[in-house]
């Protein structure tokens, strides 16, 4: 599978900021601006949106059309990579009231250990455990910080 | 009375709390140095949430330790193996390699060792002596000033943090944004928070650099992890300049020193530019320009001392004007401002304590960290070849956990996330990060000044012109616009 994040993307990213722009601007409106004379809550906010929308506008129209042979996330290994870290992080956030901090602290760690192709089983349940143990030793008994445990606790 | 303050810091400083926050700092700071990727100011927004169970003046030893640190570590791997730390240390590569190519590694790793403590302390001293006189003097300026001062940094901080001024802009003002959102402090109004409860507290500072910076980094290392390096064991005899190393070295630390200290006070990315600058003036001025690329010392030594400078330098207008004009100013803004403290003019009438116990520190710090970069020099080389498959995955736990527990809020890490998701973004299309954070930490501040300038002047801000400091921010700030156009238009008639 591959992105197309060469300048098509980025001017994706551009109208993206355009449009933005202009929400934060009627937003700020509604909002209300107040007179010059005694400013509202939105006049300042409405600048920003204005800068934002005039500056992306530039950046679509400049950007130029280029063939990127190489890139970050070029080839479907890089964007395969790319999928499981961000659903690594997410389920991370999402089960942390399940399953607690150290027991997903484990398989964060055997997750990223495998996407950076850690080899064989051994290494990346060692890499987590030593890792649990450190996080365990830093946050719950250095700095007693309190984290949920889950079903555990 | 400044001596008697100073002897006051370090009394205050000599406690185990604040000896060890430095040794945390500058050894935390040296390893992150000789790591590429990770650089200080992913680092200090990790290590913010731990700053919070201590006091103001132990997170500004220990984020500080961690910047100046970086600056030491970052040259190890520039000099030894032709890989840059961290961006001040680019242009440490083109003589630095071609020095242990000829067998003088260890010699230039002593030479920048010194070099920087030196720099380092000439900038501490000048930071001891000028803060105060500025601080003073910022007592005068009114909200006119600090607007004409926010133009200034948003005309500098575009044009200089990326290739594309329109792309900095376009960051200044998201992060200016992004800190209007929630209940306005001056009016109590719900502002763009778009109906979520967490967002009328608004965004905080930390989520979003731990994202950009951090979280963005290991997604990144992640895809395309880098290789670490070989590296030959430097023993303790090779680090033993000559007599001839150290006689062009005296001339290259006190350019580099004054340089990088002024360069310091500039809103940018201080340390990077003042690394180039002086390698180009040490071009200029030397009798041999040839020998530049060709492991010639100067080449090393002068870019190293006024990266060191620059650092401590750009402390200045954090301390006097509580405005940073760096990424990393902005995360030592955001710890102090967590612990109730607000730099800028009254900081020296309100807590001069924290002021003076952080000079200490710096004096203390500097003299630890030239002991940990020379014998230890070699131990800390070693850090490079750590694969990255080993040393991510605990980064990303850190900053899971450390967003979490600042405010134990799955809110925070959901914005780490997204932040972290754009930061990659942000890299492939070059939009430089510096200016978001920045927008975002001054844009309270901003647009205090905007409001109460327009109160102030009846609804207009021409009378800005009638301020001497205000006129002399805004012609800078347009002349600088001006001679920027003129080169590139310039430029592309060439």
């Amino acid at each position: 599978m591959q992105i197309d994040i060469g300048s098509k993307g980025e001017k994706l990213f551009s109208a993206l900021l355009f449009v933005l722009g202009a929400i934060i601007m009627v937003g700020s409106f509604q909002i209300g601006f107040g007179r010059f004379t005694k400013p509202g809550p939105g006049l300042f906010s409405f600048f920003c949106g204005l800068i934002l929308c005039i500056q992306s506008l530039f950046s679509i129209i400049f950007i130029k059309e280029r063939q990127e042979k190489e890139g970050l996330l070029r080839d479907p290994g890089a964007v395969k990579k790319f999928i499981f870290s961000i659903l690594t992080l997410m389920l991370w956030i999402l089960l942390m009231p399940l399953l607690g901090w150290l027991a997903l602290t484990f398989l964060a760690t055997l997750s990223f250990a495998k996407i950076m192709r850690l080899d064989g089983w051994i290494k990346p349940l060692l890499l987590a455990a030593a890792n649990a143990l450190f996080s365990y030793f830093l946050f719950g008994y250095l700095l007693l910080i309190d984290l949920p445990y889950g079903f555990w606790g | 009375m400044e001596f008697d303050a100073l002897l006051n810091g370090f009394v205050i400083f000599l406690s185990f709390k604040y000896i060890l926050a430095c040794a945390i700092g500058a050894v935390l700071g040296t390893v992150i140095g000789v790591l590429p990727g990770l650089g200080p100011t992913t680092t200090m927004s990790l290590m913010l949430p731990f700053t919070l169970s201590q006091d103001a003046t132990f997170g500004i030893i220990m984020l500080t330790g961690i910047l100046v640190g970086s600056q030491y570590g970052g040259s190890t791997t520039s000099i030894l193996v032709n890989i840059p730390g961290e961006a001040a240390s680019v242009v440490t590569c083109l003589d630095g390699y071609q020095m242990t190519k000829k067998g003088r590694g260890g010699a230039a790793l002593a030479l920048v060792a010194i070099g920087s403590f030196i720099a380092g302390t000439m900038a501490i001293l000048g930071t001891q002596i000028f803060a105060p006189l500025l601080g003073a003097a910022a007592l005068k300026l009114g909200p006119p000033e600090f607007l004409a001062l926010m133009l200034l940094c948003f005309i500098l901080l575009s044009n200089l943090s990326g290739d594309s001024p329109v792309k900095g802009s376009i960051m200044f003002a998201l992060g200016m944004w992004l800190s209007v959102i929630g209940v306005g402090p001056l009016d109590g109004v719900e502002r763009f928070s778009f109906g979520v409860d967490e967002l009328m507290m608004g965004v905080e500072f930390l989520p979003v650099a731990v994202g950009l910076f951090g979280v963005a980094e290991i997604i990144v290392t992640s895809i395309a992890p880098y290789v670490p390096p070989a590296l030959e064991k430097i023993r303790l005899r090779d680090l033993y300049p000559n007599r001839e190393e150290m006689r062009r070295s005296v001339g290259p630390v006190a350019r580099g020193s004054f340089l990088g200290f002024f360069v310091g006070l500039i809103p940018g990315p201080a340390a990077v530019i003042s690394t180039f600058v002086s390698y180009a003036l040490e071009k200029r001025v030397a009798n041999n320009p040839g020998l530049f690329g060709n492991g010639a010392v100067e080449g090393v030594v002068g870019p190293e001392s006024a990266n060191n400078s620059a650092c401590v330098g750009s402390m200045i207008p954090l301390l006097t004007l509580g405005i940073p004009f760096n990424a990393p100013s902005a995360v030592l803004l955001a710890g102090l401002l967590m612990h109730n403290v607000e730099p800028g003019p009254l900081l020296f009438q309100n807590s001069p304590q924290v002021f003076w116990t952080y000079i200490a520190a710096l004096y203390v710090g500097n003299v630890v960290l030239l002991i940990l970069n020379l014998p230890l020099v070699g131990l800390f080389a070693r850090v490079a070849t750590i694969r990255p498959m080993f040393l991510m995955p605990v980064v990303s736990t850190i900053c899971l956990l450390g967003v979490y527990c600042s405010r134990n809020s799955m809110f925070d890490v959901w914005v780490m996330l997204i932040a972290g998701i754009l930061g990659i973004f942000f890299r492939i299309w070059k939009y430089p990060i510096a200016p978001l954070v920045i927008g975002l930490i001054l844009g309270p501040m901003a647009e205090n000044s905007f409001r109460k300038s327009l109160l102030m002047f009846h609804g207009t801000l021409w009378p800005m012109f009638d301020r001497p400091i205000a006129l002399a921010m805004l012609i800078t700030a347009g002349s600088f616009v001006i001679v920027k156009t003129t080169y590139t238009l310039m430029k592309k008639k060439r």
